[in-house]
């Protein structure tokens, strides 16, 4: 279906998954929840007309004819939530601390030497900023 | 000092920008009652007969569209307090938009090609900028291919910069006197890259991954536009070239053909309305094809106003439903955003040409004018046709939006309490629906008189109230209508993004390959070893015969220099 299949599929898997597919493609199609109840009922009722068939090659012959009539109905564009991969939003807002630039190997850090050691002396009159203000810090709290 | 709470930079940019709006505002109204312009010149460097000058052009066009991006800039800025209340870096997103309305200005004020380069430049730059801004994947690709297509235009301006320095200045308007077509061409087709026309319009739904505020501001009102004024201002030189018309005729009508249609497929929420503000820029495209630039000037203004409103509506609606853009995720907004309901409908009707909102005044002329002018049966039924489409996709979106059942999260709230929004929303309510009334006053002089019989007349307001009611039939009793073909903005997204990617990448290739062979042999390498070789045997003195030449070289030389 949308994955790449890696793993054997049993027929009755493959059949759960085309059931799955061809709603989650009706549900495209049909936003509205009534009208997306009334079709998946319609679908449900088509799986279970050939629930009962017991001959193999039969049901496989079914089986690809399915998967092949949802290949050439497939909408387009597929519902996607906002946030989930795939959605509008997805990995939107990232907030990187600046403490994140402390962690880097001293081999990344060789790549802005400038930047870097701009920092250090940053940091330094940070400290020296705050313990003028602030006061230094008690012993036990260090 | 108090630290300055994080929602103050956009309310004290927003009063700036009202501030700016009102004075330009006063000296329009100067301006328009005398009926002057003023112009101001300063020569910043003179080579020869070259002069590089900064001018300042005041007149009636550049202070109309200058107060509009103003106000659309404020109501903007208001929307951005709610909008991106929660943002980490509002302090650089404020400034990248104020560098973008800073470069919209100078474009808009100083008519010299070169000062138009500077302006260009930074509305290209600002707006790559915007849209990078949350730094995912979907923007860095949005963003890429946006860059990528205005650098074409911005590489053709500067061809055309470069072509212009035979005419010895860069001025606007010295410009129209006998310039030779491939400099008006290549300012034509740069204007079609800003304008998104159709070889170049994938970019503009891309460009929805930018947060909301600058959809509102940049991709719908104020960037896109600047194409088509640019077009506006050089009008006079382009009326003079072979065929301007009618290419501007049929790269308006196929753009604007393909953005309805696809806007009809589309069902995210903001790429719907980026397809619609296309296919309006289709038809100023179109109304300059049929001569007439004030009219398309006209539609350029009362479509920022509403555009702006339409997607500030989206954005409080995107925002409230947790960032679900996917309009099949969104319904019955009309009782839970009552007021966001209420004037998206009016952004929508005004899109539509109600008669006497705005778009009616604007949208109705361009579509007589057009029926007034000489073009074949064939294109005006696709022009009907692709303007008709405007009501089929504004009632889609108001169907599946506004008036369908609940589809979203139970958890959500959507509602109306922003305050500031509120402000916004009423500013550009007004404009959308008094403008188009106010801009006939003032343009009703240089606009031509139709006169139509009766069933011409009525057949715009027909044919967009039946396609309106075509789509409401199937959007209310077969499913969502879709369509690959149009989806994909009739392949355009995969052609010029996957196709031109995979070509050039194979192109790069051969130059590199190139550039380390047969290039690295002819200039640098080559010249080296040449050179050596060439020292080595000048340095021999076995070599008879290189020496015998150098020597009866040098003899030549200083006869020649001796009998000067």
């Amino acid at each position: 279906m949308t994955s790449l299949t890696t793993t054997i599929l049993s027929h009755k898997q493959r059949v759960c998954a085309l059931y799955k597919e061809a709603a989650r493609n009706l549900q495209s199609m049909y936003p509205e929840r009534h009208r997306f109840r009334y079709h998946v009922v319609l679908l449900r009722d088509r799986f279970d007309q050939n629930a009962h068939i017991t001959d193999v090659r039969e049901a496989k012959k079914i089986l690809v004819e399915g998967e092949k009539e949802l290949w050439e109905k497939h909408y387009p564009s597929r519902i996607r939530f906002g946030e989930s991969p795939g959605g509008a939003a997805f990995n939107r807002t990232k907030y990187i601390p600046d403490w994140v630039l402390d962690t880097w190997h001293p081999y990344e850090k060789a790549a802005f030497p400038e930047y870097f050691a701009r920092r250090e002396i940053r940091k330094k009159e940070y400290l020296e900023r705050w313990e003028n203000k602030y006061g230094q810090k008690a012993a036990e709290e260090v | 000092m108090k630290k300055w709470n994080k929602l103050t930079y956009p309310l004290m940019t927003a009063i700036l920008l009202m501030t700016m709006f009102l004075i330009t505002q006063m000296y329009n109204i100067y301006i328009i009652e005398t009926q002057t312009a003023v112009i101001k010149e300063w020569e910043l460097l003179s080579i020869k007969s070259m002069m590089i000058n900064v001018t300042l052009l005041l007149d009636k066009t550049s202070m109309i569209f200058s107060s509009t991006i103003l106000l659309i800039s404020f109501s903007v800025m208001l929307f951005t307090t709610s909008y991106m209340a929660t943002d980490q870096n509002i302090k650089y997103f404020i400034m990248t938009v104020v560098t973008f309305i800073a470069s919209m200005n100078a474009l808009i004020f100083f008519p010299n090609l070169i000062t138009i380069l500077l302006g260009w430049d930074g509305l290209g730059l600002s707006s790559y900028l915007l849209v990078l801004y949350y730094m995912n994947e979907k923007a860095m690709n949005a963003a890429m291919l946006t860059a990528l297509t205005n650098r074409i235009g911005d590489a053709l301006l500067i061809m055309a910069v470069a072509w212009t320095m035979m005419k010895g200045n860069w001025n606007m308007f010295l410009l129209t006197l006998q310039s030779p077509s491939f400099i008006m061409m290549s300012i034509m087709l740069a204007a079609m890259t800003k304008s998104a026309q159709l070889p170049f319009s994938a970019w503009l739904p891309a460009a929805m991954a930018a947060p909301t505020p600058v959809s509102a501001l940049v991709h719908s009102s104020t960037l896109v536009t600047a194409g088509i004024y640019l077009l506006i201002r050089f009008f006079p030189s382009f009326n003079m070239l072979k065929n301007f018309s009618m290419l501007m005729m049929i790269t308006g009508i196929m753009t604007c053909l393909m953005a309805s249609m696809s806007a009809c497929m589309e069902n995210d929420l903001k790429k719907m309305i980026a397809l619609s503000t296309l296919s309006q820029l289709g038809v100023m495209m179109m109304c300059l094809g049929a001569n007439q630039p004030q009219l398309a000037f006209f539609h350029l203004i009362t479509h920022a106003l509403f555009k702006a409103l339409l997607f500030i509506c989206a954005g409080n609606i995107i925002h409230s439903n947790f960032n679900n853009q996917d309009m099949r995720m969104i319904g019955n907004m009309s009782q839970s955003m009552p007021l966001t309901t209420a004037t998206l409908n009016i952004a929508n009707m005004s899109l539509c040409g109600l008669p006497f909102m705005a778009g009616f005044y604007s949208k109705d002329l361009i579509i007589e004018t057009l029926m007034h002018t000489n073009v074949p049966l064939m294109t005006m039924m696709l022009m009907l046709l692709s303007v008709s489409l405007t009501s089929a996709y504004s009632m889609k979106l108001a169907m599946l939006t506004l008036w369908s059942p609940v589809k979203g999260s139970a958890m959500q709230n959507p509602n109306d309490q922003s305050k500031l929004s509120l402000i916004s929303y009423v500013t550009l309510t007004t404009g959308a629906i008094t403008s188009g009334a106010s801009m006939n006053w003032f343009f009703s002089p240089q606009l031509m008189d139709l006169t139509l019989p009766i069933y011409l007349k009525l057949m715009t307001i027909t044919i967009i109230t039946f396609m309106g009611m075509m789509m409401w039939m199937v959007m209310k009793y077969h499913q969502i209508p879709q369509n690959h073909f149009l989806t994909t903005m009739w392949f355009l997204t995969f052609i010029t993004t996957f196709h031109i990617n995979k070509k050039s990448s194979k192109l790069m290739k051969t130059m590199q390959y190139n550039e380390n062979t047969w290039m690295e042999k002819i200039s640098g390498m080559g010249m080296k070893s040449l050179m050596k070789k060439n020292t080595q045997l000048s340095q021999s003195s076995t070599n008879m015969s290189w020496t015998m030449t150098m020597t009866s070289m040098m003899l030549i030389m200083m006869i020649t220099i001796m009998n000067l």
